[in-house]
């Protein structure tokens, strides 16, 4: 079990505060780090994988601090945003000087299981400097988990990848993940953190703005109203009944969908059904709207 | 985990048009020697001559340049473009790359250096190697000197090679020059010295006594590895966006 | 209900527009190119750091004239003023830690930063670039090489009782001190931008100028002081030997410390190599801008 945590760090350059006052902490399975473009998730990564030290507060890997502490790369692997790669060695040997250097006992058998897992087989021994961006960083996350380490942090992983090598990548972390390995990735594309990650931290303008599964941050934000999607044998009717409900905020009937807003999520959930069945309706579908990840970030990055 | 360290510094030092660019300037060294042969000179001017050419072009420019240039690249170039963080993501002492990285640059830049001027000295004497040795063996050191404290200026600042080259051009070339007290830090007057002391009457006198070169050079050496160590450990990625 | 004016209401199109105005074509693109080049080498629109070294070693060139004929006009004939071209010969080592401080600056950013695909795709052609980068360094250079010279000229002039007939005497050595300053700064910017196209970054630009006049220098320096011949191949090693020994030939008149007095060769020789140099630059520069997108 491996556990990063974060207590009340913050990170700064002269007078730009790039990370302000962050606590967390990320534990096993994946957690997605999530955030508009100079949020600064690189510079939490980076302060987390111990190449950045922290202006004030703690980063530590289970008890040890990540700055200057090189032996915590036993456990770490981290695959990096920026695209430079050693461009006159193959994906093999880089893979393989990797494994040495990480000190794992049998290189070689690492090194091939490596390029196994990230598919990577067949453009193994041509230079990493003729590689596509999507191989690039196939060839990086072999490297950084040859040494099979427990916590895996990856910048923007997904970057430059074609969809089928991301639903490829993607199963691999899930794989990695169902064994028990700590796995932080980034991303500002939401699909990628709503459809891989359990846990979601979204970082907004340095500062922590929610954190855990985001269908629970969604129910939390009790100032903004929820709304639903309904299919009934008589929408018409079934809108004039909500009408009258307390719960019920808002009601549009627009292009034969019936929308309703309500600010009380768990009432409203009470009253359709007898709604329904008070106006003699008959209910085919009830269907949060707005429940996904992406309401949730704009909500969060227009506070 | 050496030899990995090894391979991936030669292998990236080694590019083909940085040793190429290298050879051909130990080779003018050795070409220089053979025009003057050309011309079928006494033993006792060509002993000068020769003197002259191997302190004045091999230990004077030829190690300083091959010296700047490998020097600064050896770990400066990985942190240029952003692939040191391969090497720092591992458990690797931070003082063992720094002094693993140094051997490699001492390797190639004695190599570049001191095979030419020991053919150069060779050629130019019409066969007596005491010179060529003399000097060959001053680059050797030399070298040892330059590279370090040419790593450690990679790790110091981004502009370390037009530094390392205003150092050598400005610094060794005319404030040494003009004020005999700055000589004592001059890399290239240990250099000098040691090869007075090597080769005796024949060569061209340094302005140092041997003592002196011998500990001011240590204690810069030392003192570089020191400052590289510590750079490195406290080396702080930022990644390019955030 | 009468009386009320009908006001008009109108939406104004403030969209996006294009240029219909005349447009000043190759010659000023080239003349903008020239402009920002010189610009560039001298330092102005950027921060005082880079105006440090392209104006301390114009100041350094024009000192000693400056104070020499300052003593002369003032003092009287304490001094014998520098001919013309000891001193040019003198401030030799000051024009190519210029060209490798600013050459640099002109060419290499712009192949670094793959900007070149920008500027050919307007209507300049390759070689209108390149020629647009001489210009500006040359023009930069002769600030150099001439300047100095005619400091000196107008000293000699002024320190004379009948001002007219000095000017009438030194009027003849005009031509030699034009073209050879002229001749100085082209073949130079020549080498020098060739040589830094070559490069990768900045500092390996400047570092390869440095490297080609030292070394050549110190060769030279070298052969020297030998006999049997080597005296004679001395000044070929060093570009500025060269340009000293076309100037000699062109315009008369010799310089003691220069490699080109110890040699016997015939002046003619540095004519055809300073030819040879400056052909060479020049199609080093063509054969490496005809691929644009490196």
């Amino acid at each position: 079990m491996s556990v990063l945590s974060l207590t009340g760090v913050s990170r700064w350059y002269g007078t730009v505060v790039a990370v302000n006052d962050v606590t967390f902490e990320v534990g096993p399975g994946i957690t997605g780090l999530l955030g508009p473009n100079g949020a600064g998730k690189t510079t939490l990564l980076h302060m987390m994988a111990g190449f950045l030290a922290p202006s004030a507060g703690e980063v530590r890997l289970d008890a040890t601090p990540t700055w200057r502490h090189p032996e915590i790369y036993r456990q770490i692997g981290f695959v990096p945003e920026r695209e430079a790669v050693y461009t006159f060695l193959t994906a093999h040997q880089f893979v393989l000087a990797s494994a040495r250097l990480s000190g794992v006992p049998e290189p070689e058998a690492a090194a091939d299981r490596a390029i196994d897992m990230v598919e990577l087989r067949d453009a193994a021994n041509r230079p990493i400097g003729g590689y596509s961006k999507g191989m690039r960083q196939r060839a990086k996350v072999a490297a950084a988990l040859v040494h099979d380490p427990p916590t895996l942090i990856l910048d923007e992983p997904f970057n430059g990848m074609d969809p089928r090598q991301r639903l490829s990548m993607m199963d691999l972390l899930r794989a990695m993940a169902a064994d028990g390995r700590t796995i932080l990735f980034s991303s500002h594309i939401l699909e990628e953190v709503e459809r891989l990650s359990d846990r979601v931290l979204v970082v907004v303008a340095g500062r922590l703005a929610a954190s855990g599964d985001f269908r629970r941050i969604r129910r939390l934000m009790t100032d903004r109203p929820h709304s639903f999607t309904l299919r009934s044998s008589d929408d018409r009717r079934l809108a004039r009944e909500l009408l009258a409900a307390p719960e019920v905020e808002s009601v549009e009937l627009r292009d034969g969908v019936l929308t309703l807003r309500t600010g009380d999520y768990g009432a409203l959930t009470r009253a359709v059904a007898p709604a329904a069945q008070r106006a003699g309706v008959s209910l085919f579908e009830l269907r949060p709207a707005d429940e996904s990840l992406e309401s949730v970030f704009s909500y969060l990055v227009r506070r | 985990m050496i030899v990995t360290l090894v391979s991936l510094t030669l292998r990236a030092l080694l590019n083909r048009r940085r040793t190429l660019l290298l050879g051909l300037l130990g080779a003018l060294i050795v070409v220089v020697a053979a025009v003057y042969r050309l011309g079928d000179p006494v033993a006792d001017e060509s002993f000068e001559f020769t003197g002259r050419l191997l302190a004045d072009f091999g230990l004077a420019v030829l190690l300083p340049l091959v010296a700047v240039i490998i020097g600064t690249a050896a770990l400066g170039s990985e942190l240029d473009d952003g692939t040191i963080v391969y090497l720092l993501a591992k458990p690797v002492p931070r003082p063992l790359i720094v002094v693993v990285k140094l051997m490699a640059a001492w390797a190639v830049t004695a190599l570049l250096v001191a095979v030419p001027i020991l053919l150069a000295g060779v050629i130019g004497t019409g066969g007596d190697p005491g010179l060529g040795i003399g000097y060959c063996l001053a680059a050797v050191v030399g070298a040892l000197e330059y590279t370090a404290v040419f790593l450690a200026l990679s790790l110091i600042t981004s502009r370390a090679l037009v530094i390392g080259l205003a150092y050598v051009v400005v610094w060794e070339g005319v404030v040494a020059g003009l004020f005999t007290g700055t000589r004592v830090v001059s890399v290239r007057q240990h250099g000098l010295a040691f090869a007075d002391a090597l080769v005796g009457e024949g060569g061209v006198a340094g302005e140092l006594v041997l003592e002196v070169a011998i500990v001011v050079g240590a204690i810069v050496t030392i003192g570089a590895i020191a400052m590289a160590v510590r750079r490195l450990s406290g080396v702080e990625l930022r990644g390019e966006t955030s | 209900m009468s009386g009320l004016p009908e006001t008009a209401g109108t939406i104004y199109d403030i969209g996006y527009r294009r240029y219909e105005g005349p447009r000043l074509g190759r010659r000023g693109a080239v003349g903008a190119i020239i402009g920002a080049g010189l610009r560039a080498v001298f330092g102005l629109g950027r921060p005082g750091r880079s105006k440090i070294l392209p104006w301390g070693t114009l100041v350094l060139a024009l000192l000693p004239a400056i104070v020499a004929v300052a003593i002369r006009v003032l003092v009287g004939d304490l001094v014998d003023l520098y001919s013309y071209e000891n001193y040019l010969w003198g401030i030799g080592a000051l024009l190519p830690i210029f060209v490798a401080a600013q050459a640099p600056e002109l060419v290499v950013n712009d192949m670094r930063h793959r900007v070149l695909p920008l500027y050919f795709s307007r209507p300049i052609g390759r070689f209108d670039y390149v020629a647009a980068k001489l210009v500006s360094l040359s023009v930069a250079l002769l600030s150099l090489t001439l300047l100095p010279v005619l400091l000196l000229l107008l000293g000699r002039v002024l320190a004379t009782e009948d001002l007219v007939a000095a000017l009438g005497d030194e009027i003849g050595v005009m031509p030699g001190i034009l073209g050879s300053g002229v001749l100085h700064a082209v073949v130079l910017a020549s080498l020098g931008l060739a040589i830094c196209s070559l490069a990768a970054r900045r500092a390996y630009a400047a570092g390869a100028v440095l490297a080609v006049f030292l070394i050549g220098g110190v060769v030279s320096g070298t052969f020297q002081e030998q006999a049997r011949g080597l005296e004679s191949v001395a000044p070929f090693l060093n570009p500025l030997a060269i340009l000293d020994g076309t100037r000699e030939w062109l315009f008369g008149g010799s310089v003691a410390e220069s490699p080109v007095t110890g040699a016997d060769v015939p002046l003619v020789t540095y004519g055809l190599a300073s030819a040879i140099m400056l052909g060479v630059s020049l199609a080093i520069l063509a054969i490496r801008y005809r691929r644009v997108t490196t």
